[in-house]
């Protein structure tokens, strides 16, 4: 393991956390709904916006509608903040703001930043469209994928998991628990985008997106926003929330950049995340109380308990049947707000934003019991792969 | 290095049947695959399976190249043999 000196993560905390309305369609623009996220965190914090000397986020300096629809530079002129350090370039391991502002208050560039996720994608009608015969297209190597009628990242996800099941003889009721796992947590969330009970029988008989993969396999696009502040560990006595340290955190890029070149055509970049985020640490899967793994798709998380060691490989399907161990009072609580399965997609950060709520046990009917003090979250698909490890000293 | 031309024959190492219409025009159900060139098992292509039931195509099934052309580019997409 690296010397404890080398793991600048540890004199990083977040220390404090804030998110926006959450909903479909909400009629209300990105820098509203990213204020709301923010001032709410910096209350969460007790710090005055003034005492901000940072600003990251996952999107860039300029907007992108829909997916990054508030840029850095907005939210900097909006609280007429003055930086020591920004960070303003879209996700490269999708955590990247949480990792970049680490760094930043670890390193000394600065000491209390913020970083948030903000998306209107519910409201701009994103969707993803196929590309007639006369379009082009080109980047993130789409351009091998899109003019096969295979522009989505449920195509690409399936194709892993139409695999998996191939290999592993994984069947649709055993992905389902995923799916009805974040729905029965969604239903204890007050601000989740879908609280109505979801069956088995209905998940089984809804439509398919592309085979395995059905309706409810893939997240909900919302709008919303959510905040944090990170800091250096040294700010943290002063503040009013508990602070939440950063134990380990990791984004490598080891693979190829693909969604189809892998070897092992079952599975994407977890296991590099998992390997590179447990040699940063002496903690171990077993000491996990809570986990926030990322749903993009459902097939997505279940990988990633299987990458991150919760079971063994090719075992995740049998670990969700009948999700006793996945539930709130199992032995790994999963996605307690409902992922973005049922929540609602924030690109990863609101996954990291339920872990603190669960370590400060305010998850309310959704709180996992006997306090949880250590909290795994990850975030990405395809070559994306990034990990954090939270604790509650 | 130069490009060598290869055989065209190829395995299904995964599909999925893709049922969402991500266009408006775009005519559904159509099979999705990765398949693997004969010559290079690592070298992995994803295309269509066309001239095929469906229900017919399995991971592991045979497959031949067929050419789809597209203005300027041909477009390989895979037909079982």
């Amino acid at each position: 393991m690296a010397s404890r000196a080398d793991i600048f993560e540890q004199k990083v905390v977040i220390s404090g956390i804030g998110q926006s309305a959450i909903g479909r369609r909400l009629g209300r623009s990105g820098l509203e709904l990213t204020l709301d996220a923010v001032l709410s965190a910096l209350d969460d914090a007790g710090l005055d916006r003034t005492e901000l000397d940072g600003i990251g986020s996952g999107s860039g300096y300029a907007v992108t509608p829909g997916a990054s629809p508030v840029s850095t530079s907005e939210l900097k002129e909006a609280l007429r903040l003055e930086v020591n350090w920004y960070g303003a370039s879209s996700d490269s391991s999708q955590m990247s703001a949480l990792v970049n502002a680490s760094m930043a208050v670890a390193s000394g560039q600065a000491r209390h930043v913020v970083i948030f996720r903000t998306v209107t994608e519910a409201s701009a009608k994103a969707h993803v469209s196929s590309p007639d015969e006369k379009q082009r297209v080109s980047g993130m190597t789409l351009e091998w994928r899109a003019p096969f009628g295979a522009p989505s990242a449920a195509n690409w996800v399936a194709l892993a998991a139409a695999r998996y099941f191939h290999e592993f003889g994984a069947t649709r009721e055993q992905l389902a628990q995923i799916a009805l796992t974040a729905r029965h947590n969604a239903t204890l969330t007050p601000n989740a985008t879908y609280r109505t009970p979801l069956t088995m029988d209905a998940y089984l008989s809804s439509r398919m997106v592309s085979s395995p993969l059905c309706l409810y396999d893939c997240d909900v696009p919302i709008d919303g926003a959510v905040a944090m502040i990170v800091s250096h560990v040294d700010a943290a006595k002063d503040l009013k929330s508990p602070a939440i340290n950063i134990e380990a955190i990791c984004g490598p890029l080891y693979g190829r950049d693909t969604w189809d070149q892998q070897p092992d055509l079952t599975r994407f970049a977890g296991a590099d995340a998992a390997r590179r985020l447990w040699s940063r640490t002496l903690l171990r899967p077993k000491d996990v109380q809570v986990a926030q793994l990322y749903d993009g798709f459902s097939f997505l998380a279940l990988l990633w308990l299987e990458d991150m060691g919760f079971c063994g490989r090719g075992e995740a399907a049998a670990f969700v049947e009948g999700g006793g161990r996945i539930a709130l009072d199992g032995l790994l609580p999963l996605n307690t707000s409902g992922g973005q399965l049922s929540f609602g997609r924030l690109h990863g950060m609101g996954l990291i934003h339920e872990a603190c709520v669960q370590l400060r046990d305010l998850g309310g009917d959704r709180q996992v019991r006997n306090h949880p003090r250590v909290a795994l979250v990850t975030n990405g698909g395809g070559p994306v792969a990034s990990a954090v490890l939270l604790i509650r000293k | 290095m130069t490009p060598q031309p290869v055989s065209g024959f190829a395995t299904i190492e995964s599909f999925t049947v893709n049922y969402q219409a991500w266009s408006p025009d775009l005519r559904v159900p159509y099979v999705i695959a990765i398949v693997s060139l004969d010559e290079e098992k690592e070298l992995h292509l994803t295309t269509n399976i066309v001239d095929t039931e469906i229900e017919a195509v399995r991971i592991g099934q045979r497959v031949k190249v067929v050419f789809k052309r597209c203005e300027d580019v041909f477009l390989p997409l895979f037909a079982p043999v």
